[in-house]
């Protein structure tokens, strides 16, 4: 498996339904690979980021304070 | 109902409509989605309406309108390989399917602790806007709408090849956005 192979399974979710062959395949790469290590690991991160900022979004803001006279 | 809609109104229109304008083309159809969801909302039942539910009944509504939208505007067969022009994979990894050096992100230092940043929030913001429409379009009905896959392809009139593809152009841009927009400058010196 090559990196951009790895890369398109991870990002594209076919990863997560693969077959127990992909799987295998791709955690190889993992190991052998540190820089799909890595942004494997701030995949991972940005699940939790989407879902903060999706909360984020569905948040009221505070409407600017009102000027004081002093 | 009615006062409680006016103070419904009041306090979540603004959250409503940013959330609305992610996943719709025009702020008027934006709007548009909001109203709909208000007035609905004054059709409710006021004994079966929770008023400390009031987020998720409102959200509930509002991703619904803004389905029901979509699938009007996309019914027809879109060309999605047009949103796949600028081929990100040519700049991230060279003929052999390596990683073009210099370009793959580090790991991220202490990702969890950004979410308590607005600033960072803005930058996510930013990062989203700058997804092509139609990989932001799948892409938000996932993440924001949770739509399911088949849902989504339905709703847009595109295959599952296609879904793949944008999913995995949204993801991929975002994670380098964010790489150079936020962390990379965390961990300047």
């Amino acid at each position: 498996m090559k990196c951009r192979d790895y890369i398109f399974q991870l990002t594209s979710g076919q990863l997560e339904d693969a077959g127990t062959a992909t799987q295998i395949a791709a955690w190889q790469h993992r190991m052998i690979c540190w820089r799909c290590r890595a942004f494997t690991r701030n995949d991972a991160a940005l699940q939790d980021m989407l879902k903060g900022y999706g909360d984020h979004l569905q948040t009221p803001q505070t409407p600017p304070a009102e000027p004081s006279d002093n | 109902m009615h006062t409680i809609a006016a103070d419904i109104t009041v306090q979540w229109r603004q959250a409503m409509l940013r959330f609305a304008m992610l996943h719709l083309p025009s702020r008027e159809e934006a709007e548009d989605a909001v109203q709909d969801t208000l007035t609905a909302l004054l059709l409710l039942d006021r004994a079966s309406f929770d008023a400390t539910q009031a987020k998720s009944y409102l959200f509930g509504i509002l991703r619904n309108k803004i389905n029901d939208r979509l699938r009007q505007k996309y019914r027809a067969p879109l060309n999605y390989a047009e949103a796949f022009n600028d081929d990100l994979d040519q700049v991230l990894f060279d003929k052999r399917g390596h990683w073009v050096d210099g370009v793959a992100p580090a790991t991220w230092v202490n990702p969890q602790q950004q979410l308590q940043n607005d600033q960072f929030f803005l930058v996510v913001d930013l990062c989203v806007h700058k997804l092509p429409a139609k990989p932001a379009r799948v892409f938000s009905m996932k993440e924001f709408l949770d739509c399911e896959a088949d849902e989504i392809c339905s709703t847009l009139g595109i295959t599952k090849a296609d879904y793949w593809q944008c999913m995995s152009r949204a993801r991929k841009q975002l994670q380098l956005c964010l790489h150079h927009n936020w962390f990379e400058q965390e961990r300047a010196p």
